[in-house]
C-alpha cells in the first residue's frame, strides 16, 4: 500500500466520524469528544527498560540481599552499585561504596543480583552505626540497553534492622508542600503498606490508615518559623530528621523557577529514566543553598509521551528521586508540560510521524496524564476550572493558585487533554488554553486585582505566548497561525489564527490586570526575557496589540536539562532584552514592592540580572497621580469615518453630505484633499467637495487655542458618470498642513 | 397610530440610527509640526523624534509615509495602531550619502490615521510635516590635508632635483 492508498483508506475510515460531527471554522473538532480512529493501537515506551518494581529479599544468615527484576528487552548482566547514607548530612546524597556484577552468561529479561550488605558492618565502611542498628541501603542498577547501545540507571533503597530483617522503608521523599503561615503538608511513599505519622516539635500527626502513599497535613503553626520534623513508618523513624520554614509574615522572600528537566544529551545521569538527573539535582540543590523558599517547575519534568502508566509513574518517580534532596525542606510546585503525556497511540502505518495520539481517558483502570500527575504531586487543590467536556480530564492539581506573602502565584496548563490532531479528531491542541480555563484565569486575576494584600502576581505555564527559539511552530504561536505553515492530519493547509486569537485573549487579561509582574514559561530550552506591551510587534505583519495595556515580562526559562535551542527570528525579536541559549535556572527576590531576578547557569555564572518591578506596586493609590493632556502642534479631527451616498443613478448626482473638520492642534492649518484608494478610478472624477474637484479643495481652519474646537464644514457629493455601475470602495484623505 | 405618524416615527428612528453611526471621529496629530535637521555633512546622518497622536475617539491604524527622499529616510515605525488619545514617539533618521547634492532640500512626511473598519467611501485624516535640511560638502580632515600638502612639496622637490640633473 503506498502513501496515497493509505491516505485514501484513512479518509474512508474516518469520514463517517467527521461527517457526523459538527464542524467549526478553523478549530474544527477541537474541544469535542475524542474520535478514536478504527486503527490498531500500539505501544510506545522509549524510556522503559526495567519493568515493575525491584523485588528485594534479604538472607540474614549470610547478610546478603538479592535484587530481582525484569527488563522489557533481553539485556546483558546488570551492574549494581550500593552503599549507605550519612545521617548528619543535610542533603541526603546516596554514598555508593561497593558494586556487584550480575552473573549472567546470555542476555535475559529476568535478572537477579546478590549484594553483600554485611560488608557495611566492617570498621572501614560503617558510617551510620550499621553494625548495631542496621540502616537504609541505597542501590543503583545499571543496565545496558543493546538496542540503544547505552546504559540506563534505576535507583532504589531498602532498609534492614540490626538483625538483617527487612523492615519498611521510606523509598520516596519525604516532601514538604503547601506551606502557609500556619500549615504544611508532608508526603512520602513506603515500599510496603505501613501506618504513618509526622512528629514535629512536640506534636504528632497521623493519617490513621495503612498504605504506601502518605500525605499528612500539619496545622497550628506560626508564621516565619522553622520547624524540625521526622516521619515515622510503623512507628519507626526515618534515618534522619528534616525541617521547613513557614511562610513569612513580612513580604520578603525568594523563590526559584525552572523548567524542562527531561532527558538531555550526554548519557549517564543526563538521561536517567526520562530525566536529566544530573542537571535537575544540581539546580535544585543550588537554588536551596541560594536561599529559595520554594521552587516552581514549569513543565516537561520528564520525557513522557508513553503509552504505559507504569512507565509514566516510573519517570515521575525518577524526577522525584532527583528533587527529594531539597523537596524535604522547601515546597516544589509542579506544572504540566507537553512531555507529561500519557497517551493512546493509533498506528496509521507511518502516515503521520508518531501515529494519532490521544491523552488517555479516565475510566476503569485507565487514568489520564492529568489524573496521575495529581496523584504523584501535592499541589493546591482547592480551586480549579471545570473540565472542558464530560470526557475531558480534571484540572485538579494541574491548574491552581496560591498566595504567598504579598504575591499570588497562578499555575495554568497549556497542555491539557492533548491530541496530536485535535482539529480532526477532537481533544485539545498543544499550547491552547480552552474556554473554562481562560475564564478561571480571568476570575483569579480579577480576584487578586481587588485584593489589597496582593501586590504582585506571577504566572506559570509551559508553552510560551511569544516563543523565541525552538518552538515557533507550536506553543501559542504556530508560525502566526499561517495556513501555509500549518496542516491538518490529511496534509491540507490549516488556518490556526484561532490560536493567536486565544493567545491575545489570555495576554489581554494578563496585561490589563496591572499587578502581573511576569509570566514564566518553559518549552524552549534556553533563557529569554522580554517586556510585552502595546508597542510590541506580536503579529506576522509586525503590528501591535493596543489592548496589551500594561507591560508584563515574559520570561522563558526552559534550561533545567533538556537539549538547548538557539534564538530564532520572530516579529518581537527586537524586544528580547536578554537571551542565553543553555542550561540555567532563575531566582526571584521579592522585597515589598521590589522584585528582582537572576538567571544562573549550570556553571554558577549569573547570565542575566535585572529589576522586574521597582518600588511601589501597580495600583498603589497612596501616591498623588500627575497627569496632563498636551495638545499636538498640528492636528485635525474629521467627525465621521466614512461616507455612504446610498444608491445613486448613473448620470445623476447624490445629495450633499456634510463633513465637519476641526482643527485640534495649536497651529493654523490649511486642509486639502486627496484620493487615496480608488477602485476603477471612480471617485477621481465623481467625488465633489464643496462643489468642486477633490484636488481643488483648500479650506483654511485657524487654531482655537482656547478650546481647540474651531471647525469648518465641507460638502461632499457624487456626480456619477454615465459609464458607472455597481459598488465602489475608496478612500479620501483630508490633509492638514501648517500655515 | 395612523400611517403618517408611523412613517414619521420610522424616519425619526432611522435618522437617530444614522446619526449614531456617524458619531465617531477620526483624528491625527503630530508634534513638532515641522522637522529641520539644519546643516548636515555629506556622508553623515541625523535623527529627530516625532510624536504621533490619535486625536480621534476610536482605535486607528496609523501610516507614516515619506513623500520625498525615501532612500535616505529611515522611520523607526511606519505602521502601527493607536488607541484614542494615545501617542507614540517615532524616530526619523536622515542618512546623507557622501555624493548627495550640496544645497538646501525640503520634503515632507504624511501621517494618516485610518479607522479600524469602514464601508463605502472611507476617510483618512492626515497631517503633513515639512522636512528640511541643508547639505554641505564634508570638509577634508586636517591630517589628510597635511599629508596631501607634504606629498605635493615632496613631488615638487623631486621634480626640481630631476630638472637640475638634466641640465
Amino acid at each position: 500500500m503506498n502513501r496515497t492508498d493509505m491516505k485514501n483508506g484513512l479518509v474512508a475510515v474516518l469520514a463517517i466520524a467527521i461527517l457526523v460531527s459538527p464542524v467549526f471554522a478553523q478549530a474544527g473538532n477541537l474541544g469535542h469528544d475524542p474520535m478514536y480512529p478504527a486503527l490498531p493501537q500500539k505501544d510506545a515506551t522509549p524510556d522503559y527498560l526495567l519493568v515493575n518494581e525491584v523485588d528485594v529479599t534479604v538472607d540474614a544468615g549470610v547478610k546478603e540481599a538479592t535484587l530481582q527484576f525484569d527488563t522489557l528487552l533481553a539485556t546483558p548482566g546488570a551492574m549494581v552499585y550500593y552503599g549507605l547514607y550519612v545521617p548528619e548530612q543535610e542533603i541526603k546524597v546516596p554514598q555508593y561504596r561497593r558494586s556487584t556484577t550480575e552473573d549472567l552468561t546470555n542476555e535475559s529479561i529476568s535478572h537477579s543480583v546478590a549484594i553483600n550488605i554485611g560488608k557495611f558492618e566492617g570498621a572501614r565502611y560503617d558510617i551510620c552505626n550499621f553494625g548495631e542498628d542496621g540502616g537504609v541501603i541505597c542501590y543503583r542498577i545499571e543496565l545496558y540497553n543493546p538496542e540503544e547501545a547505552s546504559s540506563v540507571f534505576y535507583d532504589g533503597r531498602f532498609r534492614v534492622d540490626g538483625d538483617y530483617n527487612l523492615v519498611s522503608c521510606v523509598i520516596e521523599g519525604p516532601f514538604v508542600d503547601l506551606v502557609t503561615t500556619d500549615s504544611a503538608v508532608i508526603s512520602w511513599k513506603t515500599d510496603v503498606p505501613t501506618t504513618a505519622a509526622v512528629e514535629i516539635n512536640s506534636g504528632s500527626y497521623t493519617d490513621g490508615a495503612s498504605g504506601t502513599s502518605h500525605e499528612i497535613a500539619i496545622t497550628g503553626l506560626s508564621a516565619g518559623t522553622e520547624y524540625e520534623y521526622g516521619v515515622l513508618v510503623d512507628g519507626v523513624g526515618d534515618i534522619k530528621t528534616y525541617h521547613f520554614t513557614t511562610e513569612p509574615a513580612s513580604p520578603k522572600f525568594e523563590f526559584a523557577i525552572m523548567s524542562d528537566s527531561r532527558a538531555g544529551v550526554g548519557g549517564g545521569e543526563r538521561s536517567f529514566a526520562g530525566v536529566n538527573y544530573h542537571k535537575l539535582g544540581r539546580f535544585t540543590i543550588d537554588a536551596y543553598q541560594n536561599g529559595a523558599d520554594f521552587v516552581v517547575f514549569s513543565g516537561d519534568l520528564v520525557n513522557g509521551y508513553t503509552t504505559s502508566a507504569d512507565d509514566y509513574h516510573m519517570q515521575l518517580g525518577a524526577w522525584k528521586d532527583a528533587t527529594e534532596q531539597v523537596g524535604c525542606y522547601i515546597p516544589i510546585y509542579e506544572v504540566m508540560g507537553n512531555h507529561e503525556a500519557l497517551v493512546d497511540v493509533y498506528d496509521d502505518g507511518g502516515y503521520s510521524r508518531y501515529g494519532i495520539q490521544f491523552d488517555k481517558q479516565d475510566g476503569g483502570t485507565n487514568k489520564s496524564a492529568e489524573t496521575i500527575f495529581a496523584e504523584e504531586f501535592v499541589n493546591p487543590a482547592g480551586d480549579f476550572p471545570d473540565p472542558e467536556n464530560t470526557t475531558a480530564p480534571s484540572y485538579a492539581e494541574n491548574v491552581y493558585y496560591f498566595d504567598y506573602g504579598n504575591m499570588r502565584v497562578i499555575a495554568f496548563n497549556t497542555n491539557y487533554w492533548w491530541c496530536s490532531h485535535p482539529e480532526d479528531f477532537g481533544g485539545n491542541l498543544e499550547g491552547y488554553v480552552m474556554d473554562n480555563q481562560l475564564a478561571w484565569i480571568e476570575s483569579v486575576l480579577s480576584d487578586a486585582e481587588g485584593d489589597s494584600t496582593i501586590e504582585h502576581i506571577f504566572m506559570f505555564a509551559h508553552e510560551p505566548a511569544f516563543p523565541n527559539g525552538g518552538h515557533l511552530h507550536d506553543a501559542q504561536w504556530y508560525n502566526g497561525g499561517d495556513s501555509s505553515e500549518n496542516e491538518d492530519y490529511y496534509e491540507n493547509p490549516l488556518d490556526r489564527t484561532y490560536v493567536i486569537e486565544r493567545r491575545d485573549a489570555l495576554w489581554e487579561a494578563i496585561s490589563q490586570n496591572g499587578k502581573v509582574v511576569a509570566v514564566f514559561f518553559g518549552d524552549e530550552h534556553n533563557y529569554n526575557r522580554m517586556s510585552v506591551d502595546s508597542e510590541t510587534p506580536v503579529y506576522l505583519d509586525g503590528s501591535t496589540n493596543p489592548n496589551f495595556t500594561s507591560p508584563v515580562w515574559q520570561i522563558i526559562t526552559g534550561g533545567a536539562g533538556a537539549p538547548f535551542y538557539a534564538q530564532q527570528e520572530t516579529p518581537w525579536s527586537g524586544d528580547v532584552e536578554s537571551f542565553y541559549p543553555s542550561k540555567h535556572y532563575c531566582m526571584i527576590s521579592v522585597d515589598g514592592g521590589e522584585v528582582s531576578l537572576k538567571a544562573i547557569s549550570d556553571s554558577g555564572e549569573v547570565v542575566d540580572e535585572c529589576v522586574l518591578r521597582d518600588g511601589a506596586p501597580a495600583g498603589d493609590t497612596s501616591t498623588t497621580e500627575l497627569s496632563t493632556e498636551v495638545i499636538p502642534a498640528i492636528s485635525i479631527t474629521v467627525e465621521t469615518t466614512a461616507l455612504d451616498f446610498g444608491m445613486v443613478g448613473a448620470g445623476l448626482s447624490s445629495d450633499a453630505l456634510q463633513i465637519r473638520i476641526a482643527n485640534t492642534g495649536t497651529r493654523d492649518v490649511v486642509v486639502t484633499a486627496e484620493i487615496g484608494a480608488n477602485e476603477s478610478g471612480f471617485y477621481e472624477g465623481a467625488l465633489r467637495l464643496n462643489g468642486g474637484s477633490v484636488d481643488g479643495l483648500s479650506v483654511g481652519i485657524p487654531a482655537d487655542i482656547t478650546d481647540f474646537e474651531h471647525a469648518e464644514d465641507v460638502a461632499a457629493s457624487l456626480e456619477v458618470p454615465e459609464w458607472a455601475g455597481g459598488e465602489y470602495d475608496g478612500t479620501v484623505l483630508f490633509v492638514a498642513e501648517g500655515i | 397610530m395612523n400611517k403618517k405618524d408611523f412613517l414619521t416615527l420610522t424616519i425619526a428612528f432611522l435618522s437617530l440610527i444614522a446619526s449614531l453611526q456617524t458619531a465617531s471621529a477620526l483624528g491625527v496629530g503630530a508634534s513638532p509640526d515641522r522637522i529641520d535637521y539644519g546643516v548636515l555633512d555629506a556622508g553623515d546622518g541625523s535623527a529627530k523624534s516625532l510624536y504621533v497622536i490619535n486625536t480621534g475617539d476610536e482605535v486607528e491604524r496609523i501610516v507614516v509615509a515619506t513623500e520625498a527622499f525615501e532612500n535616505i529616510t529611515e522611520l523607526s515605525a511606519s505602521e502601527f495602531t493607536l488607541n484614542p488619545k494615545e501617542s507614540r514617539l517615532i524616530n526619523v533618521t536622515m542618512a546623507i550619502p557622501s555624493d548627495f547634492e550640496v544645497g538646501d532640500h525640503s520634503g515632507s512626511l504624511l501621517i494618516t490615521g485610518f479607522p479600524g473598519a469602514s464601508t463605502g467611501l472611507g476617510i483618512g485624516a492626515s497631517v503633513r510635516i515639512p522636512v528640511e535640511f541643508s547639505v554641505e560638502k564634508k570638509p577634508v580632515p586636517l591630517v589628510a590635508s597635511g599629508i596631501a600638502i607634504i606629498g605635493c612639496v615632496c613631488l615638487m622637490l623631486t621634480l626640481l632635483v630631476y630638472v637640475r640633473r638634466l641640465r
